[in-house]
């Protein structure tokens, strides 16, 4: 057996300690080799994609590649903690301290080395499969397959590096202790860990500030909040692990009617006992949690409501607004028309026109339009009709969330009441007038002398296949003239369709790696304490535990490691997205909670699944080594 | 010839109360020959054993093995100085269970970077000395305590050291396996002619020795030596044991 060998067995005869790890591993590296091969593909390059989800998708890499860092940099810490004994023979052997970084080195590139050929692997056999999954959700034709040696390449290189670099960090912050220290290792029995009364309602303050001022906070202040709340709460969870959960244990058991009542001696003991050891994992998989959760419920929100957000930014399919006189008016609509016509499209044509008062001395330019035209465009565009009375003017906000400061307005020679409504929805917008104004009948019809403007809405049920007639219009109109102004639905809704999806294409992958990495944490802590327990429970076993009792216990603890943090995570998440609601409402975007309670609670069978394999396992070898 | 000379070692450990667990102790061990220690619980005996086996490291005094004293070396050399001088048995065997047995008994000679010709030579050879050459492709856990304890010998006597330290050899084993490897371990000593010091609460096994030094309260206590008989030898101990005081709960092996 030479120094390199010793090393492989190492790692190879430990497979069981390593898989959660390895898979884990395996994963970022498919991952991070998917979207590499989207980013280096020909196809994008070629701008058949919009360069924008390259964009996208370089960023996810970026957090990725960090996140990767972290977590395997805690995971391979762990790993040599459990292994202090081992490091103790070996040194008493005569290893010298060079020896045993190399041999840490050698292990973790091993398994570096092995992962990243099995993502890289993995990542071409499901590549067909990923680009046909991109295709649907950025709805283009599936990208085809090719040989991304660029992608191999840079993947390769930066989980090398990635590798590399833990190992050499490890190697450096590994603790220098005594050779007594190692050789006792674990067998010393561990303190209890005590909780100080004045943390643990600091955590239960903090978490109380926390949500207090997520759940009150409005509009534009959750976006001012948002940092140091999390902040905050991010402190007040790690409090929440360490000592307010230790405090809470150790109340129950001071209740002997509680902790003395059959099982529970066990499973609570057990449980202060292993806080210490848990509370940070507790802490990460909560964390990694929430963020998942909120990551995808949002990006979840906004893919789902980007046809809503849509209708509310361009009520109708084809909107051409003309001033007065323009000569090229009667040329555009001749061809808005003919081409829906010949692209065999059904529309109905609205007309509106504007007038535009003069200045007013807070110059601001106000148009007006006659209550019975308004209504007309509000019924074709499914809003809701308006109510004027004979001296009351409504003012159209301008955009979601404007404030309208004047109380009233002179219109030709009579002075109306200011009314409005901030949530309603403008349908209506103008070339040389800022603000629009719904007035009386009667009072628009006496308004002599003004500038008009009219607008032409055309609504098509069919639009959403008007995508290629838009941009061929959009080549012979343009955007804006000086005296008109088009717009089409059509390629707005794809354009914002696109960059959602990209970003939930993303966000999924990037959650679903967060997930698998808190999977990984607790297989990990399982795996860990499997040795102990299996002595402990075959110890207990000899004074006589039933084989109920035994799974009673083991399942309470594993379901408290596997949905303890989960349900702090969805408590999070769920505080975060009641406030977050407020602040996407100004992103127009109103359906939260239908996607994010589909994201949890996928999310919770998942975890459900998992638990059940995992603790049935874990059942399984705790009885069969008894 | 001296191999081993332990000079005024003491040990205090600090702490909230600072504890004596030795004082001055003085003795020394010559080439060939098989010490063993013992003493009640909470003597000082394995504390002893832990500063010659440069494991923990004394308050005052000087151990000198060969006339080098480890405890000043510095990490490199120390490390050499393990690998190259000393050998290790302990209680709870202590091996490896990612590797095989014949993996850990080669694990000295892998770290040397020995030739590894060389190094399977040698295991074979040791290996049929010790009867443990079937079991040399078994996993740790494939086999008895007995031939677990021969694997650690054979671990601690492959790169033919200057001690071989024990640390309770036999505290995990039933009687017949102790005989066993207590008989091992004579042979070795005999063949090999290695220098051995051994811990032990057992009397039997402490029989086998050339001498045996006792401890108690972390003091040399006195020392007896071997004659022709280990059936005499056998029965002295256990009359210096219980003249130690130590109640017969410390003494007592399953044997005794």
């Amino acid at each position: 057996m030479t120094f390199r060998q010793f090393a492989c067995n190492n790692v190879l005869r430990n497979k069981r300690t390593y898989a959660a790890f390895f898979l884990s591993s395996v994963f970022s590296v498919m991952i991070f080799f998917v979207y590499a091969m989207f980013i280096f593909h020909p196809a994008i390059a070629d701008e058949e994609i919009h360069e924008s989800v390259a964009t996208g998708m370089m960023v996810a890499e970026y957090i990725i590649f960090l996140f990767s860092f972290f977590f395997l940099f805690y995971c391979v810490g762990a790993f040599l903690k459990k292994r202090e004994k081992e490091f103790g023979i070996l040194f008493v052997h005569g290893m010298t301290p060079m020896q045993r970084n190399w041999l840490v080195i050698l292990e973790n590139m091993l398994i570096g080395i092995v992962s990243i050929i099995f993502g890289i692997g993995l990542g071409l056999v499901l590549a067909k499969l990923f680009f046909q999954f991109a295709g649907f959700l950025l709805d283009v034709k599936a990208l085809p397959f090719y040989l991304p040696w660029q992608a191999i390449g840079l993947t390769f290189v930066a989980f090398m590096v990635l590798y590399a670099a833990i190992s050499i960090f490890t190697v450096l912050l590994l603790r220098k202790r005594s050779l007594l220290d190692l050789l006792q290792g674990s067998q010393r029995p561990k303190r209890e860990p005590k909780a100080s009364v004045f943390l643990s309602i600091l955590a239960i303050g903090l978490l109380g500030t926390a949500y207090t001022l997520a759940l009150t906070a409005d509009g534009m202040y959750v976006a001012v909040l948002l940092f140091p709340v999390t902040f905050i709460t991010i402190a007040g969870t790690y409090l929440l692990f360490t000592q307010l959960s230790v405090f809470l244990i150790g109340i129950l058991k001071k209740r002997r009617s509680i902790y003395w009542k059959k099982t529970n001696l066990l499973t609570l003991s057990d449980l202060g006992y292993r806080m210490k050891d848990n509370a940070r994992m507790f802490f990460l998989v909560c964390i990694v949690s929430t963020v998942a959760f909120c990551a995808i419920g949002t990006l979840a929100a906004l893919a789902g409501s980007i046809q809503e957000t849509v209708f509310k930014t361009n009520p109708f399919a084809f909107e051409y607004h003309t001033k007065q006189g323009n000569p090229e008016a009667a040329k555009h609509l001749s061809l808005i028309e003919t081409s829906l016509q010949q692209g065999g499209f059904s529309f109905e044509k609205y007309e509106v026109t504007m007038k535009v008062l003069p200045k007013t001395e807070k110059e601001e330019s106000i148009g007006v339009v006659k209550l019975a035209d308004y209504n007309k465009i509000a019924v074709a565009a499914n809003a809701g009709q308006l109510q004027v009375a004979a001296n009351e003017v409504f003012m159209l906000v301008r955009w979601f969330g404007d404030d309208i400061e004047t109380k009233t307005l002179d219109v030709g020679n009579t002075t109306l009441m200011v009314k409005t409504d901030a949530k309603l929805n403008p349908l209506l917008g103008g070339l040389d007038f800022q603000r629009l104004a719904v007035v009386p009948n009667v009072v628009y019809d006496h308004l002599t002398g003004l500038k008009e403007e009219t607008r032409y809405n055309y609504a098509v049920p069919r639009w959403k296949e008007t995508q290629e007639i838009s941009v061929k219009l959009q080549e012979s109109i343009s955007h804006n003239g000086d005296n008109y102004y088009y717009e089409a639905r059509a390629p707005i809704y794809r354009q914002l369709k696109q960059m959602a999806n990209t970003l939930l294409f993303i966000g999924l992958f990037v959650g679903v790696l967060f997930f698998v990495a808190a999977a990984s944490f607790l297989y990990f802590r399982l795996y860990t304490d499997l040795e102990n327990d299996k002595r402990q429970y075959g110890a207990i076993s000899k004074i006589g535990l039933s084989d109920r009792e035994l799974s009673k216990i083991v399942t309470t603890q594993i379901a408290l490691l596997f949905f303890v943090p989960i349900v702090v995570a969805i408590v999070h998440s769920v505080v975060a997205f009641v406030s977050l609601q407020s602040l996407l409402k100004l992103m127009l975007i109103t359906s939260v909670v239908k996607p994010t309670a589909i994201v949890l609670l996928s999310f919770v069978v998942v975890q459900g699944i998992y638990f059940w394999i995992i603790r049935n396992r874990y059942l399984f070898h705790l009885k069969r080594s008894m | 010839m001296e191999m081993l000379a332990v000079k005024s070692l003491s040990k205090i450990y600090g702490g909230k109360v600072t504890y004596r667990a030795l004082t001055d102790i003085d003795f020394t061990i010559r080439k060939g020959e098989f010490v063993g220690i013992m003493g009640p619980s909470g003597s000082g005996k394995t504390t002893l054993l832990n500063m010659i086996s440069t494991i923990d490291s004394p308050t005052s005094g000087a151990v000198l093995l060969n006339g080098t004293n480890p405890h000043l070396l510095k990490k490199q050399k120390l490390a050499l100085f393990r690998r190259r001088e000393l050998g290790f048995v302990f209680q709870d065997f202590n091996l490896l269970d990612t590797l095989t047995i014949g993996e850990n008994i080669v694990l000295p000679l892998t770290l040397d970077g020995v030739d590894v010709t060389m190094i399977e030579e040698k295991l074979q050879a040791l290996a049929a000395k010790l009867g443990i050459a079937e079991i040399l492709e078994k996993r740790t856990y494939e086999v008895s305590g007995g031939q677990r304890q021969r694997a650690a010998i054979a671990r601690a006597i492959i790169h033919t050291p200057s001690l071989l330290l024990a640390d309770e050899p036999t505290g995990n084993l039933d009687s017949k396996s102790s005989r066993n490897v207590m008989e091992t371990l004579e042979a070795i000593n005999k063949s090999e002619n290695t220098t051995m010091m051994m811990v032990t609460h057992d009397a039997l096994a402490a029989s086998y020795c050339h001498r045996v030094i006792f401890i108690k309260d972390g003091q040399l206590h006195n020392e007896m030596y071997r004659g022709e008989s280990r059936q005499v030898f056998f029965q002295k101990i256990i009359d210096a044991l219980s003249f130690l005081g130590g109640n017969t709960y410390d003494l007592s092996t399953i044997r005794v």
